[in-house]
């Protein structure tokens, strides 16, 4: 067994913003891809690498599902637990978009647990998206305690909406729970032809820089702009140094982390892989020593803290239990500073020089954020989203159970 | 150590802020700046110099005033609406005095906030703007939120890449509390900021390793000339393994708002010395109460003020804490000025012609 992470990393590299790192705490049951990790043979340095950063699924490990069935399926599934038509329709949209481009951990498998959190009364459903207060470019909304997803989705639809009247468009959601791949909000926007930004925060794993306790979420943000002929930039990065869902991963492989991911309280580094949360370990903050900016991490999660959770009132993430997370959204039009097409051939070349930037020793080439997720979505919008066997019979599962009709 | 400089009594010279504020607006003015813009630049550098970012500070005067002497700056500038909404504005800086363009952007962006909620400034054909945060720290006083972010030539290199291609890029964040002090954001997206190494270079110390790399990717501990474009500074997450796409997307983050969306250009089509420049302003009260937000403000400082620090840390800071420390110093005991500064300064003042007044 290769002794440690560090060499594993794929080419593909992004992380992406895991608010789920509240799952022990909730009484919903463990993120899915725990089960999934059990499937992948691994049978070279290079295999396991890309299974850390996207589980390698393959024909014998997985089973291939037209996206519109899995979307189907999953809108039954919370349909089956008493959530409207509507809010399950966006729920699964955006579950579905995720395992399309690869981010498996908030993909597909995710409904099992979110339908168990509404059957157990988690999550309040029918939920309704209240308006706090408005003006013509500001909202402050209440998710109302229900599905994260549909206040967040909501929140962009509105900042697009206010954007496009007046130029710039913000949101801010308390009272919510997880809403999945951040990055899919600024996508929202991307598609109109604006610049879009979302973050959300959660409950405390990762420590502040110079401190020995968690106290800050991995508070993700997200941020989308619309290319021309190149693809958007997509960027979706936790704050820490690494999402919690890798940790995650690491455990169940059964690797060591690198040194620089995580800590104890008595500042040893930790390679051993926590399977829980407590006082007694963190996650480091994006720089992970002060030497090396560990300072800028923490200001960039205090940020998303401020602009989630103070400005909305439902709470920073020292305050959250795990499984809340409140959300900010923003979107920006474009076409009120310039000519969007002008924008977008200047977003080309910006993008193809970056592409051209010659590689370092061993690296193939130079990515832009969003690549990676794009190329997964090509590749699996025509040959069908890979489902893991384990996931795959969980879902159809819960589908029976709920007696609601199995359509994968 | 490289990390900040350390002035004492015998290395600096002691000068109540007034008193630099009234030399360097009048050093501004000998070059034929409008009062009312050397007022401005003056007032940003000698903030930069209260807040002990010194690299930011008094001392860029001599460089500013002879850029325009030879030119390089246009003087007088106008800071013109180029396209304008209620919420938005792209603004042209005229190719004067950067922190004149991103003072008068962030004027604009307020004044927006105050009716619209959310005002947002995108400024193009600008050059050096300073201290970036002191741009989101002027929507304090009128209870916003700030946020400012400005780019630069290339210096860092993208996440796999081996040339430099990005500039340092920072990112401001001001939002105001209310017992405790403000928390004001202030970071390059590089793992350090250019001026330290130029810092390592001059005091002759090393720098740690983590800060810059070779085209080879070998690490480069001997603080390297900054004109040559064999070695870049790293993008803030430093390797692949640590996260170094973050810093370089959040780089590319700032382009697109500085650089793109004014139509201004992205670092790599920059010329040394060109900065273009973003910044917002949100009104707290649009959303909820300024003083609820502020106390919980309040409540999240006091939380993490309060963790337990790390052995041999002696407390954990928010961001703000070291410049408002500053700040609370030098006003009380003066702001002490580097030697060799504090003589370029006074030299530069006679070159131009006006009174020596520190």
């Amino acid at each position: 067994m290769i002794s440690t992470i560090a060499h594993m990393t794929s080419k593909y590299i992004h992380d992406h913003g895991e608010n789920n790192d509240d799952h022990n705490n909730t009484g919903v049951h463990s993120p899915p891809e725990s089960s999934a990790m059990d499937g992948p043979v691994i049978t070279s340095m290079k295999e396991t690498s890309v299974a850390l950063d996207y589980l390698k699924l393959n024909e014998s490990n997985s089973t291939r599902i037209p996206a519109v069935d899995l979307h189907k399926q999953v809108s039954a599934i919370l349909q089956g637990v008493g959530t409207p038509a509507e809010h399950a329709e966006i729920t699964a949209k955006i579950l579905v978009s995720s395992s399309l481009r690869g981010v498996e951990t908030h993909g597909v498998g995710n409904a099992v647990r979110y339908s168990e959190a509404i059957e157990d009364g988690t999550y309040t459903v029918p939920q309704t998206v209240e308006i706090i207060s408005e003006t013509e470019t500001t909202a402050l909304l209440s998710c109302g305690n229900g599905l994260g997803f549909v206040a967040a989705h909501q929140g962009m639809e509105m900042s697009i909406e206010k954007a496009r009247k007046f130029g710039v468009g913000m949101t801010t959601i308390r009272d919510g729970h997880h809403i999945g791949m951040v990055g899919y909000y600024p996508m929202m926007a991307v598609a109109e032809d604006m610049i879009g930004m979302a973050m959300t925060n959660a409950s405390r794993s990762v420590r502040p820089a110079l401190g020995a306790r968690p106290r800050v979420g991995t508070n993700p943000l997200a941020f989308g702009a619309p290319a021309g002929k190149e693809r958007d930039f997509i960027l979706d990065m936790a704050t820490s140094t690494i999402a919690s869902g890798k940790i995650g991963l690491a455990k169940r492989l059964g690797v060591q982390m690198p040194v620089g991911w995580a800590v104890t309280a008595e500042g040893e580094p930790l390679t051993e892989p926590r399977g829980d949360r407590g006082e007694d370990w963190s996650m480091n903050p994006l720089g992970g020593t002060r030497e090396q900016g560990s300072h800028k991490g923490y200001g960039l999660g205090v940020v998303v803290d401020i602009l989630c959770g103070v400005l909305s009132g439902g709470g920073y993430g020292a305050q959250l239990s795990g499984g809340e997370n409140m959300t900010w959204t923003m979107a920006i039009d474009i076409a009120k500073f310039r000519d969007i097409n002008d924008f977008k051939a200047m977003m080309d070349e910006m993008i193809r020089e970056l592409h051209a930037t010659p590689p370092m020793p061993g690296e193939d080439g130079v990515l832009v954020a969003g690549d990676p997720e794009a190329d997964f979505e090509d590749e699996r919008s025509v040959n069908g989203v890979p489902v893991e066997n384990g996931q795959y019979d969980e879902i159809r599962v819960r589908a029976a159970q709920l007696g609601v009709e199995v359509f994968i | 150590m490289a990390n900040k400089v350390k002035l004492n009594d015998s290395n600096s010279t002691r000068v109540p802020a007034g008193d630099l504020q009234k030399q360097l607006l009048s050093i501004f003015q000998g070059v034929g700046t409008p009062e009312h813009h050397a007022e401005i630049a003056a007032k940003v550098l000698v903030s930069a110099s209260v807040r002990g970012v010194d690299t930011h500070g008094v001392a860029n005067v001599v460089g500013y005033s002879q850029a325009i002497e030879n030119g390089v700056y246009t003087i007088p500038q106008q800071t013109k609406v180029i396209t304008e909404s209620e919420t938005t504005a792209l603004v042209s800086g005229g190719n004067g005095i950067g922190l004149v363009s991103a003072y008068e952007g962030m004027e604009i962006a307020i004044e927006k906030a105050k009716n619209y909620g959310l005002g947002m400034v995108s400024i193009r054909d600008g050059h050096h703007v300073g201290m970036v945060a002191y741009y989101a720290m002027m929507a304090l006083e009128h209870n916003m939120i700030g946020m400012s972010m400005t780019t630069a030539a290339p210096a860092v290199r993208p996440a796999l890449g081996a040339r430099k291609m990005l500039g340092t890029n920072p990112i401001g964040f001001a939002a105001p509390a209310g017992a405790e002090r403000d928390f004001v954001l202030d970071m390059a997206t590089s793992t350090v900021a250019s001026g330290k190494v130029g810092l390592a270079r001059r005091l002759g110390v090393p720098i740690p390793e983590g800060w810059a790399v070779t085209n080879e990717g070998k690490a480069i501990t001997d603080p390297p000339d900054g004109e040559n474009d064999t070695w870049s500074l790293n993008p803030l997450g430093n390797t692949r393994e640590q996260g170094s796409h973050k810093g370089y997307g959040l780089a590319m983050m700032v382009d697109i708002l500085c650089g793109v969306l004014s139509g201004g250009g992205f670092s790599s089509q920059l010329a040394r010395g060109e900065n273009m420049s973003w910044v917002m302003a949100i009104d707290i009260a649009r959303f909820r109460d300024v003083d609820d937000f502020k106390a919980m403000m309040d409540d999240m400082i006091g939380e993490l003020h309060a963790t337990p620090p790390m052995p041999g840390e002696d407390r954990v800071l928010v961001a703000g804490d070291p410049e408002a420390d500053a700040m609370d110093d030098r006003l009380a005991n003066g702001v002490p000025v580097e030697n060799g500064q504090y003589a370029a300064i006074k030299a530069r003042a006679a070159e131009v012609s006006v009174e020596i007044l520190i």
